[in-house]
This record gives C-alpha cells, sequence and structure tokens, in this order.
C-alpha cells in the first residue's frame, strides 16, 4: 500500500514516517503544500494523511483541487484543529476520515488500514484464500489457525494481493504500491520478494497460492478457485 | 407591537375618508345650489310672462291673464298659483287653484325686505304638497298711451317643487353608491399599496433574522434599494464587516494557538508511540518512553480545556439546546469512572429517576466528566462518591456528593477558577485544576448553575442546576 503523507512538522514527518513503513507501507512525504497537491495529482496512493495548517498551499485547498481534478485517493486529515466547523468542511471537500492531533499512533494506523479496506470495496477486515486468512485489522495472516510470521514488507506485500484476490496484479502496480518507487525497472525486488513470500505461505508439495502470469503478473487464488 | 403598515394604513384610510367626505359634500352643496336656482329661474319666467299681462288704464289695474294659455292654474289635479297684489299688500286677483288662499308667508317678508325685483322661498302649497313660491316686483303696462306713472304690482307664483325634492334624492342616492363603493374599495386597496410600499423593508428585515455567527459573509444588497434604507443597510453592512473581521481575527489566533501547542505534543507521542512498537527495547527504556507518553497526553487535555475555555470566552462555543436524558448522560460518563474509583478502595453509590433537561449534550457530557474526575481524582483513599436527581418546579439538579478531602468554606469561592488547587503537591498532578472552570464556563453557556458546598464539614457537594425540559403537550 502506498501512502503520501503532507505534513510539515519535520519530527512527524520522520516519525510518522517511521511507525507507517515499519507496519509495512510505502511513504512517500511532502513538506509543504504544493510539493503535496503536485505529488498527490502524479501519483496513484491509496490513502493520503493530509495535514491542514501548512506552507504554500492549506490543506482544505489541496484536498479541492485533488478532488477537483478527479483524484480518488482516501484523504484522511490529521490536524490540530477541532472544531466541528473544521471537521465539517473537510468533510463537505471530500475528506474520509478526521482524526485530531495529538492523536495515538495505532488509532492512525487503524483508520489508514480502515481506509484501505474501503478504497478495495471491502468491509470485512478478514480475507479468506483456500487455506490462508488474512487480517487487515490486526495485520496478521494465518494458516489454517497457525499465525504466520511475516515481515512488514511480505505482510504488506501479501494483503496487496489479498485485497485483489483472483485479479492479475502487475509488477509495476507492485513496486509503486509498496516500494516509493524505489525499484529500477530491471531489478528483480518483486520477484524475490514474491519467492519469498511463497516460501512463507505455501505447504510443500501443493500448488502454489500464488500463480505467476508470465509477462502480466500475479495473482492470488484458492485452489480451485 | 406597533406596526408600520397599520399605522400607514389607519392613517392613510382617515386622511382619505376625510378628503372624500369633504369632497362629497361641496359636490352635493353645488349640485342642490344648481338646481335650486335652475328651478328658481323656471319660477321667475312664469312670473314674468304673468307679468307681461298686467296693464293700467286709467289707474285701474287690469290684469289680461288668458285662461286658456295657462291650464297649469284652473287644473283640479296638482295646480300651479299666482296671486297679483298691489304694493301695499292688498290682494288684487288670484288664481283659482288657490281658492282663497294665499300664497304669503313670514318668509316672503324677510325676502322683500331686501328690496330685490325677485324672491324665492319655501312653503306649503294650500293642497299641502311642499312648494316653491317666487315674488316679482313690476311695473305693469300702461295702456293707451296713458300718461303718469304705473303703481309698482307684485306677481306671486308657486309651484310644487317634488321634482327638485326628487333630483336632491336623484344626487344624494348617487353620490351614496359612490361613497359606499369607495369605503368598501379604499381599504383593500391601501392595504395593498401599503403592503408593497412596505416590501422592501419587509426583505430587509428576512436578510437581517438570517444572519448569525455562521453567516456573517452575507451583507445587504444596496443595488435597487429605496433611499430611505439605502443609510441602514450600509451601517449595518459596516457593522458586519467590523464584526466578521474581528471573529475572523478571534478565530484564527485561537485556530493558530491550537496548532502551535499540538503540533509538538503530537510529536511527542508519536515519538513515544512509535519508538515503544519497536522491539528490544530495555525496560528502563520502556518506562521512560512510556512517561513521556502519559505527560503527552495529560498537557493534551490540559491545553484542550484552555482552547475551549478560550473559545467559551470568544463567543465560538456553538450551543445547540435540545431535550436530553440527564440520567442516561450519567450513566455513560460514570462507568469508566467506576473502575478507576473501585482501584482507589472508593465507595460509588449512584442515584436513580429519569430526568429530562434542555441542554447541549456535547456540553453537558463534558461538565459530568468533569465533575466526576474531579471527584475521583481528588476523594481520598477510602472515601465515598454519590451522586443523586432531585427536581424542583423549573429545575433538575444533579448532586454530586465526596468524601471532603480538605477543603474549608473559605476555599469553595476558588473551586471553579482556572488552575485553583487546595494542595498542590497531594494530587501528584494528575490534575491541574483547569476542569472544574470549563464546568463553569459550560454551565454558564447553558444557561444551567454549578454551586459547590459544604453540607457538613466531611463531605463536598456540587449542584448542577439544569432548566427542565418542558414535556410536549
Amino acid at each position: 500500500m502506498r501512502l503520501l503523507l503532507v505534513e510539515d512538522s519535520r519530527r512527524l514527518q520522520t516519525w510518522v514516517g517511521t511507525g507507517l513503513r515499519r507496519a509495512g507501507y510505502a511513504v512517500d512525504i511532502a513538506s509543504d503544500g504544493i510539493q503535496g497537491l503536485r505529488l498527490a495529482q502524479a501519483h496513484t496512493y491509496d490513502v493520503v494523511v493530509l495535514d491542514l495548517m501548512l506552507p504554500g498551499l492549506d490543506g482544505f485547498e489541496i484536498l479541492k483541487r485533488l478532488r477537483d481534478s478527479g483524484g480518488e485517493a482516501h484523504v484522511l486529515i490529521l490536524t490540530a484543529r477541532d472544531t466541528v466547523e473544521d471537521k465539517v468542511r473537510g468533510f463537505g471537500l471530500g475528506a474520509d476520515d478526521y482524526l485530531i492531533k495529538p492523536f495515538a499512533f495505532e488509532e492512525l494506523l487503524a483508520r489508514i488500514q480502515s481506509l484501505v479496506r474501503r478504497r478495495h470495496g471491502r468491509k470485512n477486515p478478514r480475507i479468506t484464500i483456500g487455506p490462508l486468512s488474512v487480517d487487515t485489522a490486526s495485520r496478521r495472516a494465518f494458516l489454517g489457525e497457525t499465525p504466520l510470521v511475516l515481515t512488514a514488507r511480505e505482510y504488506a506485500l501479501l494483503e496487496y494481493l489479498a485485497l485483489r484476490r483472483g485479479a492479475v496484479v502487475s509488477r509495476i502496480d507492485i513496486e509503486t504500491h509498496l516500494y516509493e518507487g524505489k525499484a529500477e525497472p530491471t531489478s528483480n525486488v518483486v520477484e524475490s520478494a514474491v519467492a519469498a513470500l511463497r516460501r512463507r505461505i505455501d505447504v510443500e508439495g501443493a500448488t502454489s497460492l500464488i500463480e505467476t502470469r508470465r509477462g502480466e503478473g500475479y495473482i492470488l487464488r484458492g485452489p480451485g478457485q | 407591537m406597533k406596526s408600520i403598515q397599520r399605522t400607514l394604513q389607519l392613517r392613510l384610510l382617515g386622511a382619505l375618508l376625510l378628503v372624500l367626505g369633504g369632497a362629497g359634500l361641496g359636490l352635493f352643496v353645488l349640485l342642490q345650489h344648481l338646481l335650486v336656482r335652475s328651478f328658481d329661474q323656471g319660477l321667475a319666467a312664469k312670473a314674468r310672462v304673468l307679468a307681461g299681462m298686467v296693464q293700467v288704464a286709467r289707474g285701474q289695474i287690469e290684469p289680461e291673464f288668458d285662461e286658456a294659455k295657462l291650464p297649469e292654474f284652473e287644473r283640479q289635479h296638482e295646480p300651479e298659483y299666482f296671486e297679483l297684489r298691489t304694493s301695499d299688500g292688498k290682494v288684487h286677483s288670484r288664481s283659482k287653484s288657490l281658492q282663497g288662499a294665499t300664497l304669503t308667508g313670514p318668509d316672503m317678508d324677510r325676502g322683500l325686505r331686501g328690496n330685490k325685483a325677485t324672491t324665492f322661498w319655501d312653503l306649503r302649497l294650500p293642497d299641502h304638497r311642499r312648494g316653491r313660491a317666487v315674488v316679482l316686483l313690476f311695473l305693469p303696462r300702461i295702456k293707451d298711451n296713458d300718461l303718469g306713472v304705473p303703481p309698482p304690482l307684485m306677481l306671486l307664483v308657486g309651484r310644487n317643487r317634488e321634482s327638485l325634492d326628487e333630483a336632491f334624492r336623484s344626487v344624494l342616492l348617487a353620490l351614496g353608491l359612490v361613497g359606499g363603493v369607495l369605503l368598501l374599495l379604499i381599504p383593500a386597496l391601501i392595504s395593498v399599496v401599503a403592503r408593497r410600499g412596505l416590501r422592501p423593508l419587509r426583505d430587509l428585515a428576512d436578510r437581517a433574522g438570517q444572519i448569525d455567527a455562521r453567516t456573517l459573509s452575507a451583507r445587504f444588497p444596496i443595488s435597487d434599494l429605496p433611499r430611505e434604507l439605502l443609510p441602514i443597510c450600509q451601517r449595518l453592512n459596516d457593522l458586519l464587516d467590523r464584526v466578521s473581521t474581528s471573529m475572523a481575527r478571534e478565530r484564527r489566533f485561537s485556530a493558530d494557538a491550537a496548532h502551535e501547542l499540538r503540533t509538538p505534543l503530537a510529536e511527542l507521542r508519536t515519538i513515544a508511540d512509535v519508538s515503544l512498537a519497536q522491539d528490544g527495547l530495555g525496560p528502563d527504556m520502556t518506562a521512560a518512553l512510556q512517561d513521556i507518553r502519559s505527560s503527552a497526553v495529560q498537557l493534551d487535555r490540559v491545553v484542550s480545556t484552555l482552547l475551549a475555555l478560550a473559545r467559551c470566552e470568544a463567543g465560538q462555543q456553538m450551543v445547540n439546546l435540545q431535550t436530553v436524558s440527564l440520567s442516561e448522560a450519567i450513566r455513560d460518563v460514570v462507568r469508566p469512572f467506576e473502575v478507576a474509583a473501585r482501584s482507589r478502595g472508593l465507595t460509588v453509590t449512584s442515584g436513580s429517576g429519569e430526568a429530562m433537561v434542555q441542554a447541549d449534550r456535547a456540553l453537558l457530557v463534558a461538565i459530568i466528566t468533569n465533575l466526576f474526575s474531579n471527584a475521583v481524582a481528588y476523594t481520598p483513599d477510602g472515601g465515598r462518591i454519590a451522586w443523586s436527581l432531585a427536581e424542583t418546579p423549573d429545575r433538575t439538579i444533579l448532586r454530586l456528593e465526596n468524601t471532603n478531602p480538605g477543603l474549608v468554606s473559605a476555599d469553595l469561592v476558588h473551586v471553579f477558577e482556572p488552575f485553583w488547587r487546595r494542595d498542590a503537591a497531594r494530587t501528584g498532578g494528575e490534575h491541574v485544576g483547569v476542569g472544574l472552570a470549563l464546568v463553569a464556563a459550560y454551565t454558564q453557556l447553558m444557561g444551567a448553575e454549578a454551586t459547590v458546598s459544604l453540607p457538613n464539614a466531611a463531605t463536598v457537594a456540587f449542584d448542577l442546576r439544569l432548566p427542565r425540559s418542558v414535556p410536549d403537550q
């Protein structure tokens, strides 16, 4: 999942960014309104975390222009402004969630996760594919009843495939949503990540849950689906 | 209440009725005068015709009334009358219709004194009809070139005046009809005109009525405005400009203050949260990060309360009064505090009963939360907390009692002041004493009242008096 954090406080950039990356998200950071709007319009983000009081362009204006230009990313406003008027204005301009600073980091994570689920049209936090189940609320995966030990990156890849279960996900998609655009076109970072994930989730000797479509990408589906 | 429209309507109606009444009366008098004059001219002409038939020969008056030409003086039914008199008043001759009666009367004598050629008067005719008569003073013709001055003579002619009265009645009827129609039309007309004329004023009032703290950006349109209302609207617009500028400044200040205070708090808290989630922290590091987080959380509570207080003082706190269940609000709020109270060995006694009050639900919950939080924080270990509801005819009273931590009656005046604490060292800094200040501010906004008292030396009692909700009829 790829997020954009538009925030002018350097410390919040660092620490919210660190926390989100550790949770397995690819995070781009903008430190002023103009850069924030440019990034939000240039890339397809799953969620934009937007501060309101920003140098350059304030959050409301970014939100308005983003929506006017057809931007569909889910937007979570993260701000110190706590009045009902501000909240109403934010939602009126097309925000999907509103969290007031200071906040518990866990709550921010849970809200972002909920927005990601909604982006993929799901309400149930638990996704089941054959013997595999992914709990997007607790961010854990299970094989049968056994919890799987996954790194945050591996989990993020699994969740991304699970949210689009049964559909082909291209390598480019995975790169842009999970790797902050750092991957070189020729690099095999996605291939090796998929290989690592297969080792974790596949039962010895059985067909892999992640099928490779040559030249197209990957598809996660249960046996017989 | 005074109404410009009603006053205007009444005055216009009064003035119009006066003008129309005067005009009607004047018209009637004029028409009456014209009718009488034309009637009198006919009467005088008849008299002159008769006078032309009188001549004097050798001192003798010789009337030559041609009976055939004057049938109106002969007939039985509604005849006319004449008399010929000498200047000393002696009757020389009279029409048959008079049958010995006379046309003279006091009105004639009064008129003759003016010495005019003709004098008219009203009288009762011999057949008892109302009539009008004329007396013509004239010099008769002298017959056969007879020399000498002829004696002046008087010729009286009387005639039925019913046709004249009939004309009067017709005029009166016509005027009455027109007047009646106008009486019906005028009030309706005035009402429509006044309503139309006052429409700009009503529009202005409607516009002004729609302005509140949220719609301060609205302005009164200046173009197409009647000249009389222009200065009012300009002044109102100026006033709105100033009010909205100052409101915007206040709002910006409190938004800036919130941002500047909350952003570093958010940083602190996020650093602590994210660092605590990391594996491999030693116990010392974990404890330190947890303390940082607690301090940030506590500081946030204080900042939030202070910002809320500032908003109350700047008049920016919206209050939405509605019917709220006080008992339900208390039950919702108390539950989490009961856990904290139990862990400190406090006895909590709950009240019973249902009570509906007029309040803003969010503000009410904040008030009750602060009152209970205060009670749980300050009641000494092993003490007791009790709440109960009571009702007076117009108020519902929530009483919250707890064991006295050491307040004396002199302290009570300070309890609702911000940052006041009985003993700063005792509570360990969890409470900084702004909660009750917010309670005071919120109760005031809702038209409620909060007081503190010491029913006995061992008990502190807070009373929250809220307006009772009036049940729908």
